[in-house]
């Protein structure tokens, strides 16, 4: 009778605890991950991720980030955007091709080369500063108008090692050009220091805006008819379409001189009077350019 | 048997012998008159009395020019038979500048229906080309009774800004400058740049080793002062090479020493404004540097941007 009982009570204790065990891990679901999400909140490609560099044969087989080049991987420069206080306090240039990677940090998209169309040494702005990383504007598009629905990106940007960056060029001025009321401002942190009227684009060749670009070169060129004041080239497309005047370089937006710089008349570009032209050519090299509605 | 006669019967000849005569006189005459010879007539001015002989003024030209006196007290020159000489660089014994500051009068002042001016011209031209006479003959104090009291401060005023603008006359000089510049981004660019004095100078330019961007061309005709030319190398060989510039400017220029001189024997010689002299002038420049050839054989592509 004892044993029975026993017996019973061992089976009962049994039966309480398995529930019990059942229970508890009713309340703590297995996790469940889908191979489509992917981190958001922060790069993978951190201060924490170790940071292989690529061989010289690795970076020259990436696609150089040129004036006239489309290259997929880029981010438009406004994701995340530019600091509108002019974050670029000074411009760089680079010892050796360099790599850029996407926003992930970790897969390369480009390269920069160390000199650029002239031979002069390419002036690389960086917009953000994150320990070992520098988010970078580039020259370059990262798709074209025509493929994008009838509008792209203006400016585009990438990530390089801090490292690679030397001899920096102050950057004591920042250049602000509204469409609105068809004027270009020098400024100085944030005081003005000059206001020209100048030329935008028309309504059918707009300017872009609501972006921020660099002077990445400037030069003479007789077949543009600019023989006396140097062709101010930015960074910056034409956002909606391929090419505004023709050619094949890339909807160019650059800042040069033209008799008549005032009203909506140009294919993009930013006409400027001879003081205008002066004094931007005065500006460093790396200078941004920020375009407002 | 004598020859059948041929000769022309004697009273045929008498009559060739006269026509040929007097051929010959009336030719004769006709080449006897000194080419281009006409009389002066009287030009405006003044007259003392209406004398024709005393005048203070121009004298009409065959050729429509108002010529002047040089030779105060000479007998005047109206109702004679008038030469004209041409362009001479010389007369009076004057030196080549007295023989610059006559022409400039003559040129600048000279040709005028006005009397006072032509007055004024003819006491001015007096004084340069021989004031040793006319001073004897009793210089502008005694001319100047020719024409009406009225009129005599006005000529006097400007008889003497005439001699003052002749006395300070600097005959005009050209001269030109020329600057090539090199594009450090891009050898095969530069500029030409053209300083010319005076302002209205104007040159032709060659270029050795380049050619002008706009043009294609080596040459270039009207360069005026202030040009800015874009230029474009044009290497002879893939060695370094300079770029060289060489002008040829003219201006106008202005009087020379020369009159146009109208004489009379025996009596005043007259003259009239003479020939200018343009200015010529030349000008070179050269690379500072030497420009280097790339790799490449045609000059690397700029972006174009979308203007």
């Amino acid at each position: 009778m004892i044993v029975r009982r026993a017996a019973l009570v061992a089976i009962v204790a049994v039966l309480v605890a398995g529930l019990g065990i059942a229970g508890a891990l009713a309340s703590h679901p297995a996790p469940h991950r889908t191979a489509s999400q992917a981190p958001t909140t922060r790069p993978t490609g951190d201060a924490t991720t170790p940071y292989h560099p690529l061989s010289a044969t690795a970076i020259a087989a990436l696609p150089e980030v040129r004036y006239d080049a489309v290259v997929a991987g880029l981010a438009a420069s406004t994701d995340p955007p530019v600091n509108a206080t002019g974050a670029a306090d000074a411009a760089y240039s680079i010892a050796a091709d360099t790599p850029i990677y996407g926003s992930d940090r970790m897969t390369p998209i480009a390269r920069f080369s160390a000199t650029n169309f002239l031979g002069k040494p390419t002036v690389v702005v960086a917009i953000e500063m994150d320990g070992d990383w520098a988010r970078v504007l580039t020259p370059a598009r990262r798709a074209l108008p025509s493929q994008s629905g009838g509008r792209a990106p203006a400016q585009t940007a990438g990530w390089i090692r801090t490292a690679a960056l030397i001899d920096p060029v102050v950057l004591p001025r920042r250049i602000v050009v509204s469409l609105a009321a068809q004027t270009l401002t020098i400024l100085a942190g944030q005081s003005v220091e000059r206001t020209f009227r100048v030329g935008v684009g028309t309504p059918s060749t707009p300017t872009p805006h609501g972006v921020t670009g660099y002077l990445q070169a400037r030069y003479l060129d007789p077949a543009q008819n600019q023989t006396r004041h140097p062709v101010q080239l930015t960074s910056l497309h034409s956002s909606t379409a391929d090419e505004p005047f023709g050619g094949g370089d890339g909807g160019l937006i650059g800042a040069h001189y033209e008799r008549t710089a005032t009203g909506a008349v140009s294919h993009g570009c930013i006409r400027l009077s001879t003081a205008a032209i002066e004094t931007v050519n005065s500006l460093p090299l790396g200078t941004l350019i920020s375009i407002e509605p | 048997m004598t020859a059948p006669s041929h000769a022309i019967p004697s009273h045929h000849r008498r009559r060739q012998v006269i026509v040929t005569v007097l051929a010959l006189a009336i030719g004769g005459v006709v080449l006897a008159q000194p080419i281009g010879a006409e009389a002066a007539t009287l030009g405006p001015g003044y007259d003392w009395h209406g004398q024709a002989t005393s005048h203070l003024g121009g004298y009409l030209d065959p050729d429509g020019s108002v010529s002047y006196c040089i030779n105060a007290g000479a007998p005047s020159a109206i109702g004679r038979v008038t030469t004209d000489a041409g362009i001479v660089e010389q007369v009076n014994g004057l030196s080549p500048a007295s023989m610059t500051q006559l022409n400039l009068v003559l040129s600048r002042h000279g040709n005028t229906g006005d009397d006072n001016t032509a007055a004024a011209v003819a006491m001015a031209v007096w004084s340069i080309a021989g004031n040793a006479d006319y001073q004897a003959e009793g210089g502008d104090a005694f001319v100047l009774g020719r024409a009406p009291a009225s009129e005599r401060a006005a000529i006097q005023a400007l008889a003497d800004g005439y001699r003052a603008e002749a006395a300070a006359y600097v005959p005009a000089t050209g001269s030109a400058t020329m600057a090539l510049s090199i594009d450090q981004g891009n050898h095969y660019l530069g500029v030409l740049d053209v300083v010319a004095t005076p302002a209205s100078s104007a040159g032709t330019i060659t270029l050795t080793n380049a050619v002008f961007a706009d043009s294609n061309s080596p040459t270039r005709a009207g360069v005026a002062d202030g040009a800015h030319l874009a230029i474009r190398g044009t290497p002879p060989s893939a060695d370094p090479y300079r770029v060289m510039a060489t002008g040829d400017f003219g201006a106008p220029g202005g009087p020379a020493a020369n009159v146009h001189l109208y004489t009379t024997s025996g009596a005043q010689t007259l003259t009239a404004s003479g020939i200018s002299r343009p200015l010529a002038f030349s000008a070179s420049a050269m690379d500072a540097a030497d420009r280097l050839v790339p790799g490449v054989t045609t000059p690397p592509h700029l972006p174009v941007v979308s203007g």
